[in-house]
Order: C-alpha cells, then sequence, then structure tokens
C-alpha cells in the first residue's frame, strides 16, 4: 500500500529525528564553545585556570608555593604560581603531591584578578588552608599554609 | 538540504534570544528541542492512524497528545527545580520516549494507553527525584541499604515466581507486575559508585603487581567479588543473561572510571567470560540461549518452544525493512491470530522499528541514544564530587549497555535476551526506572552545572 500521504508522514517522521539529533550535536558544541577553551570538555577545572590566567597580579610580587615537607620534594624549594598550578597524585597536576590522602587532581591554586585562590578539586579526603577545610575557593595571603594529607606547603608573594 | 532547515532553526534560536547573538538560555533551549520531538510524534501518530484506520480509533489519539502534555509538565518541573541542568537529556529522553509511543500505539492502542499511563507513574518518580534528592550525598550514606535492597528485589522473582521466556523477571502484585531488574540496575550503580568514591584512592595507592598484572589490594578485591557472584546469581538462577552482562558491564565500566586501570577491566572480563563459558556448558537454559543465537535457522531450533523462532522472525522482519522501511503500520506483526514477532512490544521492538522505517529510522534512534549516552558522559566530566561523577558515569553505562544487549540481542550480535529497550519498550518498570535514572543524570547535572556557572565557566 503506497498511499502518499503516509509515505509522506513517514519521511516527515524520519527527517524530524535527523534535525533534532542534528541540533542537539551543533547546540551542544556551542554550549561548550560558551564555556570557553575547547580544553573544557576534557578537563573543565585545569583549563579554567589556562582561562582566567594571566594574572593581573599586582607588579612586582612573585607568588610562590614554598614546600614545608613534601614527598619527593626538598623543604624550602618552590614554584612559582604565576599563571595557576594544579596539586594533585598524578599527571597533568604540575605540583606531585605523593600521599595516600591526596587525589589525582586535588587542589588548584589559580589568578582571579589580583589575588591568587585556593579551591578544592572535589579532592576525597579535603584540602586544608591553615588548618581549616577549603570548601569554596579561598583568597591566599603570604604565609598561608596549605595541608593534603601530611603534606604541607606556604604561600609566599 | 541538511544544513538549510538547521540554519533555519539556528536563526530561529538567536531570534528567540534576546540580544540577537547570544545562544538561547539553557532552559529555553531544552523548551526549542522539545519542539521537533512534539513534531515527530504527531506525523508518527497520524502515518499509523491513516494506514491502520480500521484498527485504531481516534480517542486513543488524545493519549499521543498527553504525552506531550507530559513533557511540558516535566519542563516546567526542571525549570523550578534543576535550573541548570544540562538542556539536552531531558528532550533526548522525550525523543526516545516518542518514538516508543508511536511504535507501541502502532503494536497495540491499548497498550499505548497504558504506556501513557506509565509515563504519568514515570513523571512522578522523576519530579520525585528532582524533589527528595536534592543532595545525592543521602544515596552515597544508605549505599548498604541500598545494596541489600538490590539484592532482595533480584532475588524476589525466584522465590514468588513470575517465569517469562525462561527467566524469573517478575513480580507479582495483584493487577501489576513489576520487573526488579530495571529498579536493581539503579540501585546497583549507586551502591558501587559510592564505594568507588571512598576506595578508589587506596585501590591504586596499594595496588599490586603480580605476573606483571597490577591488581588491586586483596582487601579491595573483596566487593569486586561480590559484584561477579551478583552477575553469575543473576545468570544461572534468575537466568537473566541481559541484566547479567549489562550490571556486570556497568560495574567494570565505573571500576575503570574511578581507578584508571585498564588491567582490572580486563581481569573482570576475563572472570565474568570464564563464569560464562562454565555455565554455558552446565547449565541447560545458558547453553540453550548460545544455540539458538548461533543457529537461528536450524528447524529443530527454530520450531521449539522458546527456541529460535523469535530471533529468525526479528531477523526476517529487519531484512525486509531496507533502506527506508516498509512504513508505518506496515509490518506483519500476526498471521491468522498468532504473533509473527513474539514479544513485539517489548523485546522485538526494534525490529518492528527496523522493520517499518528502515536501516534510516534504525540510524536515528540509535543516534538520539548516542547524543544520550554523550551528554550523560558530559555530566560526569563536569561534576566535581567523585561519588557524583561516578554514579553520572555508572548511569550512563548500564545504559547504554541495555540497549546495546537488546539491539545487540534482536540483531544477532550476542544471544537475544529479555531486557527492555529504555524508553522505547512497552513496559512500566522500565519506563518508571529509566525516568528515575533521567531524573538523577539531571539532578548531578544541575549541581556540576551551577558550580562551573558561579565559577564563571559556563
Amino acid at each position: 500500500m503506497d498511499e502518499p500521504i503516509a509515505v509522506a508522514l513517514k519521511f516527515a517522521f524520519l527527517l524530524l529525528l535527523f534535525l533534532f539529533a542534528a541540533w542537539v550535536v551543533r547546540s551542544s558544541s556551542r554550549d561548550l564553545a560558551a564555556g570557553g577553551a575547547a580544553g573544557s570538555e576534557f578537563d573543565p577545572l585545569l583549563a579554567a585556570g589556562g582561562d582566567n590566567a594571566p594574572i593581573d597580579l599586582r607588579r612586582g610580587v612573585h607568588p610562590r608555593l614554598t614546600v614545608v615537607a613534601a614527598h619527593g620534594y626538598e623543604p624550602g624549594s618552590s614554584f612559582d604560581l604565576t599563571g595557576g598550578l594544579m596539586l594533585g597524585r598524578d599527571r597533568p597536576a604540575e605540583v606531585i603531591v605523593q600521599d595516600p590522602f591526596a587525589s589525582s587532581r586535588h587542589a588548584r591554586i589559580a589568578p582571579r584578578g589580583p589575588y591568587n585562590f585556593l579551591e578544592d578539586l572535589g579532592s576525597t579526603n579535603g584540602t586544608f588552608l591553615n588548618g581549616a577545610r577549603v570548601e569554596a575557593a579561598e583568597r591566599l595571603a603570604p604565609g598561608d599554609k596549605i595541608t593534603i594529607g601530611d603534606t604541607e606547603f606556604r604561600y609566599e608573594e | 538540504m541538511a544544513t538549510g532547515p538547521l540554519e533555519a532553526a539556528a536563526r530561529l534560536e538567536r531570534l528567540a534570544a534576546q540580544d540577537g547573538r547570544a545562544v538561547l538560555s539553557a532552559r529555553n533551549r531544552e523548551l526549542f528541542g522539545l519542539l521537533p520531538v512534539a513534531l515527530a510524534v504527531a506525523a508518527g501518530f497520524a502515518g499509523v492512524l491513516i494506514t491502520r484506520e480500521a484498527e485504531v480509533n481516534d480517542a486513543t489519539l488524545t493519549y499521543g497528545l498527553a504525552f506531550l502534555v507530559f513533557c511540558l509538565v516535566g519542563h516546567l518541573f526542571v525549570r523550578w527545580r534543576l535550573p541548570d541542568a544540562d538542556p539536552y537529556i531531558y528532550p533526548l529522553a522525550a525523543a526516545l520516549a516518542g518514538v516508543g509511543i508511536v511504535m507501541v500505539y502502532r503494536i497495540d492502542p491499548e497498550l499505548a494507553r497504558e504506556q501513557a499511563q506509565w509515563f504519568v507513574f514515570g513523571l512522578a518518580a522523576f519530579v520525585a527525584v528532582g524533589l527528595l534528592l536534592r543532595d545525592l550525598s543521602l544515596l552515597e550514606r544508605y549505599r548498604y541499604t541500598i545494596a541489600a535492597g538490590a539484592m532482595v528485589l533480584l532475588i524476589m522473582p525466584r522465590l514468588t515466581g513470575g517465569v517469562t521466556n525462561g527467566a524469573y523477571l517478575r513480580i507479582d502484585l495483584g493487577p501489576v507486575e513489576f520487573q526488579p531488574a530495571e529498579l536493581a540496575k539503579i540501585a546497583v550503580v549507586i551502591f558501587v559508585a559510592a564505594y568507588l568514591a571512598d576506595t578508589r584512592e587506596l585501590m591504586v595507592t596499594y595496588e599490586r603487581r603480580f605476573l606483571g598484572v597490577s591488581l588491586p589490594p586483596l582487601r579491595y578485591f573483596g566487593p569486586m567479588l561480590v559484584v561477579w557472584a551478583i552477575a553469575m546469581l543473576l545468570l544461572v538462577f534468575i537466568r537473566d543473561l541481559g541484566s547479567s552482562v549489562m550490571f556486570f558491564g556497568g560495574f567494570l565500566a565505573l571500576l575503570y572510571v574511578a581507578t584508571g586501570r585498564l588491567s582490572y577491566v580486563v581481569l573482570g572480563l576475563a572472570m565474568f567470560v570464564v563464569g560464562f563459558l562454565f555455565f554455558e556448558s552446565t547449565v541447560g537454559h545458558v547453553g540453550a540461549r548460545v544455540d539458538a543465537w548461533r543457529n537461528p535457522l536450524d528447524p529443530d531450533l527454530y520450531y521449539a518452544l522458546g527456541g529460535s523462532g523469535q530471533i529468525a522472525q526479528g531477523m526476517f522482519a529487519q531484512a525486509d525493512g531496507g533502506v527506508l522501511g516498509a512504513g508505518l503500520g506496515q509490518s506483519i506483526l500476526t498471521a491468522g491470530g498468532d504473533p509473527v514477532l513474539p514479544a513485539a512490544q517489548t523485546d522485538l521492538i526494534y525490529a518492528v522499528v527496523v522493520n517499518e522505517l528502515g536501516f534510516v529510522g534504525a540510524v536515528a534512534l540509535l543516534l538520539v541514544y548516542l547524543l544520550f549516552v554523550q551528554r550523560g558522559l558530559k555530566t560526569a566530566m563536569l561534576a566535581t564530587d567523585p561519588f557524583n561523577k561516578l554514579l553520572a558515569a555508572g548511569l550512563t553505562a548500564v545504559f547504554a549497555l541495555q540497549v546495546f544487549v537488546i539491539v545487540g540481542g534482536v540483531t544477532r550480535v550476542i544471544p537475544l535476551t529479555g531486557v527492555t529497550l529504555p524508553f522505547v519498550s512497552y513496559g512500566g518498570s522500565s519506563i518508571v526506572a529509566n525516568f528515575v535514572l533521567v531524573g538523577l543524570l539531571m539532578v548531578v547535572s544541575d549541581g556540576a552545572r551551577r558550580r562551573h556557572r558561579e565559577g564563571g565557566l559556563l
């Protein structure tokens, strides 16, 4: 039975389904594009650091993260914080925290405006700033103590 | 052709947005996405009506309209309670449900009426999830209760005895029957996600190497064995190969997401295959399923009760569909009162879709499933809390595996087993459970996307 209207309706049904799927693909890719870097698709937290950078830190200031106690690093050595850093147990974290309480992507230090902020990346065991657990992003001041498990860093400018 | 209407859609989207350039807000995009779904459902119903005037009446068409009303009610709820949730998950689920109700309507208008009622229950479950579970840590806390509940649910059919095609799938509750595996899949994902969110770090930190393969520490290996045992239990006592594959596959996916260790997955797969091969040769019904899968056209198997007749008929129906399909309402489901396609509205609904809408229709349907899975994984990627991340990944994995198990079964990639095609097949438990699944995904997505929006990332 080849009723033309029935055939037309079938094709309309199929066409609408395909158009719908195409719209989802297009619109959702723009949803990501609106989020900034394409990399945010794979690691929104990491890419966000790059996005907000660089850094309108006050002139003459050199933010550093100094090791107080961290397995594998010399105490007193420090990391340059220009542009932000990620702390975690594995790559792609820049500061590798060899601590059983560290998550692979544990915490991030990133500049917002003229200041650096410490943010926990949903780690299992938490990040502590001067002994208090970090819930939202916290502004860092020179001398602040950052603790992950038994690992400890000091923020300096 | 394809770009013309798309450009028009993009223009419409831009017009609707206030400043003429910005994209629509997430919720408006969701509403916009329901538009083609609504039109497709209308076209589908009209197509079935025209070809099958004799059997269907206009009154049942109101259930098609009711379906669209449900879609809008759900959308308004999302606007109110989950304003930051992913805007594509809901329309994608609606598209699947739309294809489903058109096909079920075509198979039996009475069933479509019941299916529409199930949508009401499903939507109620969706709303309940959105209202009660704003804080998913509740699920994390009651993980053992939920796991125990899942076990009881799975064992129940064996005790009360509801046999479908040789598998214990149903619990009879007076007027309604209930398929516990559908809800149990969500419960198992919640449990495994909660467990792994806690132990994944330790599993990786204290892993050992044995014969060059990384193994999780023995202490954490135990629960893995328990899940394996559940999968085997399903296989042998409940006789539900499909759910067995779904549960264990979902578990392995979660294990991989949580630890990033491919070796654990290979190990788990090896355990499953060994278990399966053992039971295939020792337990009759598992072997029978495999025989029917390998030789569906063998006359002895074809005419045997519970043999390969269903698989073979499904293959004929799909072959008959060709590229563009026979047309809505054109497939032959009964001959002289006997069903040609057994369980057309549940197990074999994919074969009916291919028969009537052809290869092109099958591609459209699978594309919508793929996009749904993509949004689910995207949600998992955006979530920062480990439990939420694993929950979204796990729910998406079991959903994808369920589609694979039934579509793979009907297309004879793997032995055919009776799981439903999510949102498309007829069936109350399936619809309700999948609405719960979508609800959970959207709660995770809402939290994750709000966090990102407030962080200025989205």
